[in-house]
């Protein structure tokens, strides 16, 4: 189980803004501008300044990854896509809970838990942004579940509020949908 | 290690008497699973080609389970769980065999709070219950926590179940189970109903919602002034828990118990009652 890589990407990102760029050689980023220009079909362009260019690829590295990060937060609060929330027009009896996970790399990732009798999985729908997410109508009460990333390996939900141990080692996160 | 090679050693011993198919197929139905639980149990037995010994042992714990009028569909959705999660069948039997403990010990519980039994023993209500005081043994409270949570006056079935999962709420924020006990049992002391404790579970995991960290938010709900919308303790609860030697033993609402069944005495005034004659063990 690994529930640690968006974590380790909001580190990775805040390390970048915050360490000292180290001087590149000037070879180093002539090798970098030629590959660019060799994969992406960059106009060639005329050979940058000598300073300049020293602190373009660290720090543009890190301004593209803040910005991507700052855009995917925004995007996740303006869209309520925080794991567990309750989500659109209650149905009868239930309520309508929407989980998501921001996994990229994952192949396919499922839902399971006490709702399904653990013995069902429910998948999610992966958008371009790498986040996965379905929306299951719950009657009140508590649940346990998980996330099944790539049919094998059982993930608690990073965001949830709470989580309790499996009885089995690992630990399941804690929905609790209040009564309508 | 010694107790999963012990463990492993048994559900070998098992394997010399194997017992046929279809006697396992009748048996998790006649073990109080709901009937999705028992065509989900078949499927995933197979699936995972558990050894029919290995299964008919759990099935006894389970039937075991039934006979004692323990509601078992706690126990198929571990079961199912644990086939799920590809958990070896050594660790299975072993979570298997401390829920049944734990819910056994629940219902115990429950049965001492009825003021009279019901046919068979039978609490109404009390699946729920039971559900909960395991869960806050998951999340990390002792039984002994439990025991004085409850006390010895008698509380209701419904009460139970929403005070446990406050518990296990709190509990696993995480908050030390020795700064839950004395607030939850003070509730019930002073006549906390359900829908009033659930209010204060629902408080609480709103600021966790929030982003309060768990301990902050407990420890504010205890302490901080304010209207009932913004905080759904009472004051006299805070003044009782802020008094030099705790919370009070008794109080509205509570009720002693007494007679065969009793689960101890009503202590007397001033810190947490005395436990001297639980039934349940440990």
């Amino acid at each position: 189980m690994n529930d640690t890589d968006d974590r380790s990407e909001q580190e990775i990102a805040a390390f970048l803004a915050r360490a000292r760029p180290l001087p590149p050689s000037p070879e180093f980023v002539s090798k970098v501008e030629a590959r660019l220009r060799a994969r992406v079909g960059v106009p060639t362009r005329a050979p940058m300044p000598p300073a300049r260019p020293r602190m373009l690829v660290p720090m543009a590295l890190a301004a593209t990854v803040a910005l991507a990060l700052g855009v995917g937060i925004g995007f996740m609060a303006a869209m309520g896509l925080h794991s567990g929330r309750r989500a659109g027009v209650p149905r009868a009896g239930t309520e309508p809970v929407r989980f998501t996970l921001v996994r990229p790399a994952a192949r396919a990732v499922a839902l399971t838990g006490d709702f399904t009798n653990w013995a069902g999985a429910i998948p999610l729908r992966r958008s371009r942004q790498g986040v996965w997410s379905v929306t299951v109508p719950l009657k009140p009460g508590q649940y346990e579940y998980a996330f099944v990333i790539n049919g094998k390996a059982f993930v608690p939900d990073p965001h949830a509020v709470e989580s309790r141990p499996d009885g089995f080692g690992h630990r399941n996160a804690v929905l609790t949908v209040p009564t309508i | 290690m010694k107790t999963a090679l012990l463990a492993l050693l048994a559900l070998a011993a098992l394997v010399v008497n194997t017992p046929a198919p279809a006697q396992l197929a009748s048996g998790w139905s006649d073990s109080g699973l709901t009937a999705p639980q028992v065509t989900a149990l078949g499927q995933a037995l197979g699936q995972r080609n558990v050894p029919d010994a290995v299964q008919q042992h759990w099935m006894q714990q389970v039937q075991d389970l039934h006979a004692q009028g323990v509601p078992t569909d706690l126990v198929g959705a571990r079961l199912l769980e644990g086939l799920a999660k590809n958990v070896p069948a050594p660790l299975i039997n072993q979570a298997l065999t401390t829920l049944s403990q734990d819910l056994v010990w629940a219902q115990k519980l429950v049965r001492a709070h009825r003021r009279s039994p019901g046919p068979g023993g039978a609490v109404p209500g009390s699946g729920q219950a039971l559900a909960q005081l395991e869960a806050a043994l998951r999340a990390g409270l002792s039984r002994a926590d439990l025991e004085q949570v409850y006390g010895t006056t008698r509380v209701p079935v419904g009460r139970i179940a929403a005070i446990a999962r406050l518990a296990a709420d709190v509990v696993a924020t995480p908050v030390a189970p020795s700064s839950v006990v004395a607030p939850l049992h003070e509730m019930l002391a002073q006549g906390f109903t359900t829908e009033r404790i659930n209010a204060v579970d629902g408080h609480f995991m709103a600021a966790l919602a929030a982003g309060e960290p768990g301990p902050a938010a407990w420890a504010r709900l205890l302490t901080s002034q304010g209207p009932a919308e913004r905080n759904p303790l009472s004051t006299d609860l805070r003044r009782s828990l802020s008094a030099p030697g705790g919370a009070p033993f008794g109080g509205a609402g509570a009720e002693p118990m007494g007679g065969p069944g009793a689960m101890g005495r009503p202590g007397g005034a001033g810190g947490m009652p005395a436990m001297p004659m639980s039934p349940m063990g440990h």
